[in-house]
């Protein structure tokens, strides 16, 4: 067997009355005194008060709160939390948020672990060395992002317009609670699009260059419970669907975090640096025609994960050699089922993307690094050609 | 002191003086180096303690370190096996970062850059059949064996 490596050491707690846990948590890490990242949009959604509420029961001070956190994770904004955390005397970090605001809290924690000053001095893949623990609990608020177990922040320097990636075993949280409460107030848009954010982790996790035999049953499972539990929630919601779907969220999270994403990813995170269009509904535009792109190099594993997508009537009745057609076959009409569903738009123009950015696009396409596993070489010429068809 | 390991130390200069030639003659590698600001530095080799080159661009040039010390950017494997797999053109650098045997200490997308680079260089540096598996060919626009000869005979050090 080729050499892998995994790790998840992230505690979940998933499922109903996961929140109330969360006091326990806190003392079983040995925090008293936790400073709570969050944004304004869950703030005012009250999700944020369905966690304050419950420490304040418990005794836990909930008087540190910061909630002007990004739409993209900054640099500026992580240096100055974590100054404001050392001064304020908190000895624990709590994310209740997206992707956004768990990233901003990985790059605070690990700015505080490293006994550093500046985020910008710890970016790399794999360099960062076992620092001091800091209790970190995350609560996330979509179902999509699967950051809560991911080895992996996204932070952009404002200064320079550049996402930056950070890649370290010591960005894992020590826990993670997946409570639908947390969830419910999520529009049906995004509820699809961060769903679809999942599914692109799942797929791209289990037909990448670092796959590996754990990393393929999260994947796995992860694509099921998405493609029967999505339409679910957005046609007719049970607390069962939408806890599924939530556990799937961070599965695929997991699955990815050990076996990396591929072009999929390298292109939505261009076109939203480039063009602003929001993560999920990149991945929801670009996934058919990527899948298509890639179908020469990953024939064997989207034949395979038919019988994940699809169901084990559809894989059974359809011809080996047939298989991986029928999977993207499958992700076409799963798609357009989601619009139907939801409105989530299925192509570029339709987010005021124009062709006059490809090329930029297509530059920073290729200095992301999710291209590297992907196992299909990828040019810009490639890219170009897979936006054109988006458009 | 770790005990440095000598084909690790001779291909790393090799790769490193190959890099520099081909900064000026090939089109491609030119454009990535000319993407690095400058003053920015490049460092290759095995991490922590094992052999190690180091880039560096001064006015808008490109040379190898005569004594190499910290890095803008340093792309480390964490063995002397892993190096020797992708800088003998055995594995693709690709192949190695998905093996977490590839360590990067800085800015992964301009480290993405340094990978092309590196990947380019070894198709002048070995025959095609050598890099066939991992890497598609490419229309050469220097001639490897004057290559071979500029990375040996002229001084490509500061």
């Amino acid at each position: 067997m080729a050499y892998f490596e995994f790790i998840n050491s992230v505690k979940i707690c998933s499922g109903a009355h996961a929140l109330e846990n969360i006091v326990y948590e806190l003392d079983f890490l040995g925090s008293k005194k936790p400073l709570i990242l969050s944004d304004n949009g869950v703030k005012n959604a009250g999700v944020l008060d369905k966690v304050t509420t419950i420490l304040s029961k418990n005794g836990i001070p909930t008087d540190n709160i910061f909630t002007d956190i990004p739409a993209d994770s900054d640099v500026s904004v992580i240096n100055s939390i974590a100054g404001a955390f050392r001064q304020s005397g908190c000895d624990g970090i709590i994310a209740c948020g997206g992707g956004s605001v768990i990233d901003t809290a990985k790059g605070v924690r690990l700015v505080l672990s490293q006994q550093g000053k500046d985020i910008l001095g710890l970016m790399g893949n794999e360099i960062i060395k076992k620092g001091a623990h800091i209790p970190f609990i995350v609560l996330p608020t979509t179902c999509g992002t699967g950051s809560e177990c991911t080895a992996v922040a996204v932070i952009k320097n404002h200064e320079t317009g550049i996402k930056m990636e950070y890649i370290s075993s010591e960005l894992l949280p020590d826990t993670a609670i997946i409570d639908v409460r947390l969830t419910e107030t999520l529009p049906k848009k995004l509820i699809a699009s961060s769903a679809m954010d999942a599914l692109v982790h799942s797929i791209e996790a289990f037909s990448s260059k670092q796959k590996n035999p754990i990393s393929d049953a999260y994947a796995t499972t992860a694509m099921r419970l998405i493609t029967t539990n999505l339409p679910v929630v957005l046609e007719n919601p049970t607390t069962e669907a939408r806890e599924n779907l939530a556990l799937a969220s961070t599965l695929a999270g997991i699955a990815f975090s050990n076996a990396m994403v591929g072009v999929v990813h390298a292109i939505g995170h261009a076109l939203g640096g480039e063009c602003g269009v929001p993560h999920g509904n990149a991945m929801a535009v670009l996934l058919p025609k990527c899948m298509k792109f890639n179908l020469d190099t990953n024939r064997t594993e989207y034949g395979e994960m038919l019988l994940y997508l699809a169901g084990a009537e559809k894989f059974a009745s359809t011809p080996k050699d047939k298989r991986a057609e029928a999977s993207i076959e499958f992700v076409i009409n799963f798609e357009r089922k989601i619009h139907e569903l939801s409105g989530l738009a299925l192509t570029l123009h339709e987010y005021g993307v124009t062709e006059d950015k490809f090329q930029n696009v297509a530059k920073k396409a290729l200095n992301d690094g999710a291209v590297i596993a992907n196992r299909k070489d990828v040019t810009e010429a490639d890219v170009l050609d897979i936006l054109k068809q988006c458009l | 002191m770790a005990k440095k390991d000598f084909l690790c130390n001779v291909i790393f200069k090799v790769l490193a003086r190959g890099i520099v030639v081909l900064s000026k003659k090939d089109s491609m590698i030119k454009a990535e180096i000319d993407n690095l600001p400058e003053s920015y530095s490049v460092g290759l080799g095995v991490l922590p303690y094992g052999d190690y080159v180091v880039l560096k661009k001064e006015k808008g040039e490109l040379f190898v370190e005569k004594k190499p010390s910290g890095a803008t950017l340093t792309v480390g494997f964490k063995n002397a096996r892993a190096a020797k797999l992708v800088m003998l053109a055995r594995s693709s650098i690709a192949e190695s970062y998905c093996r977490h045997d590839l360590i990067v200490a800085g800015d992964i997308s301009v480290a993405m850059g340094l990978v092309r680079a590196i990947n380019r260089a070894e198709k002048y540096l070995f025959p095609h059949f050598m890099t066939k598996r991992f890497l598609p060919k490419i229309k050469k626009e220097y001639c490897p064996l004057l290559l071979y000869l500029r990375i040996f005979f002229t001084k490509l050090t500061k």
